[in-house]
């Protein structure tokens, strides 16, 4: 499989940025500087309706743990993405990107920077609100779930360069936010940039 | 307490109800082993719903126990759960939906969680397109996920007459399936009937 550029951008630490991916290019989310969370939605570039869904993908795999081959889908259950390369193997899709109010009621701080508004800002250029934006996939975050059925909260296990790479299998938008989550381990409590590509697959 | 209004949700099919804040739903597997996917929207605002996702992650657990507050998406509680006679249920899977059946075992038509819940918003004027009905809670599904994290389908631990009692923390609409998945053995491959009951204030 030979990949050939044809664009790239940075999320900012704290923020978030749309990007759009066609049908058979590949996505590659890049965790720049190490130990940072990435959270992913994904919508049909021409039928908004139908989104990256991680409850369902949850379903169809039958598990809530992700390993390179899998595919992702939306909520028609039709295969959005293929993992085609993951330098990490941890990562989350069952838990919720941070909000404002997470920051309110977790920790007592107003106006924190969240994944909720970097996520709605990146999608708002295609018409999203807020409550339209899908429970998100969060690269390279390590909360895996416990059989007690609690989430542990790890750093993320990536190191500077890091990557996951997917296959999109449906023209997409995608947002994605740089996780503004520093008030736990989960971004070793230094939020940093995330790096995407876009490539033709020759 | 007197009941207000008790329903009989038909095995395969769904039911919706409004409760006000203070109310007490209790949902009652009344023949055993028997799912119901539930699903609250603020009457106030229909973009401010009961939200399993942002629910676990306050919770930081996949479980709810009695005593429990069920967070909407603006992690506002709209429910607590009063009473839980079985402790065991889901808030990771979808509902069974159209395309589940199709796929995975080519039947066409078959009646499923995602349709029961729109229609029953629908009866009470909450217009919803299908993908914009809520992820459900799943009283009494027993889907526990494993140590590698793997889930698996068992059937429901819930014995005849079980219930979970669910306070009203808001005004809300609630829409309940007697889920009818009988390919898989959740609900002992064969649907039964849900019961649902309102109380102003406390049942006990």
């Amino acid at each position: 499989m030979t990949l050939r550029k044809v664009n790239e951008l940075v999320v900012p630490a704290y923020s978030g940025r749309a990007v759009e991916v066609r049908r058979r290019q590949v996505l590659r989310v890049i965790d720049r500087e190490g130990t940072q969370i990435a959270d992913l939605v994904a919508a049909r570039r021409d039928d908004h309706t139908e989104v990256l869904d991680t409850t369902r993908t949850r379903n169809i795999l039958g598990r809530c743990v992700l390993k390179s081959g899998d595919r992702l889908f939306s909520n028609h259950r039709r295969p959005v993405f293929v993992i085609v390369r993951d330098d990490v193997g941890r990562h989350d899709f069952s838990f919720a990107a941070c909000d404002a109010r997470r920051y309110e009621l977790g920790f007592g701080v107003s106006g924190h920077p969240n994944c909720l508004d970097n996520l709605t800002g990146a999608l708002a250029p295609y018409g999203f609100e807020w409550w339209r934006v899908p429970s998100p996939f969060n690269v390279f975050q390590n909360t895996p779930l416990q059989p007690d059925g609690t989430f542990g909260l790890g750093a993320a296990l990536s190191r500077p360069g890091d990557c996951l790479e997917l296959l999109a299998l449906m023209d997409l938008v995608v947002a994605v936010s740089a996780c503004s989550q520093d008030l736990t381990d989960v971004n070793g409590r230094n939020p940093t940039s995330i790096g995407l590509e876009v490539f033709d697959v020759g | 307490m007197h009941t207000v209004t008790r329903i009989t949700v038909p095995a395969r099919s769904g039911a919706s109800i409004a409760l006000r804040a203070g109310q007490v739903l209790r949902v009652i597997d009344l023949e055993g082993t028997q799912v119901a996917d539930l699903v609250a929207i603020s009457q106030a605002d229909r973009h401010e719903y009961l939200d399993t996702s942002r629910t676990c992650s306050t919770l930081n657990r996949i479980y709810f126990r009695a005593g429990d507050q069920l967070l909407t998406n603006l992690r506002r509680p709209v429910l607590e759960v009063i009473r839980d006679d079985v402790g065991r249920h889901d808030m990771q899977m979808a509902a069974c939906d159209e395309r589940r059946y199709q796929l995975d075992f080519g039947a066409t038509d078959h009646p499923n969680c995602l349709a029961n819940l729109t229609q029953a918003l629908a009866s009470l004027d909450f217009n919803l397109k299908w993908w914009e009905v809520p992820n459900p809670v799943n009283l009494f599904q027993s889907t526990p996920v494993q140590a590698d994290g793997s889930f698996i389908q068992l059937p429901a631990q819930s014995r005849p007459g079980d219930c979970v009692e669910l306070r009203a923390l808001m005004d809300v609409v609630i829409a309940v399936s007697a889920c009818p998945q009988d390919y898989v053995p959740i609900n002992g491959l064969q649907p039964t009937p849900i019961g649902l009951e309102v109380f102003d204030g406390d049942p006990s």
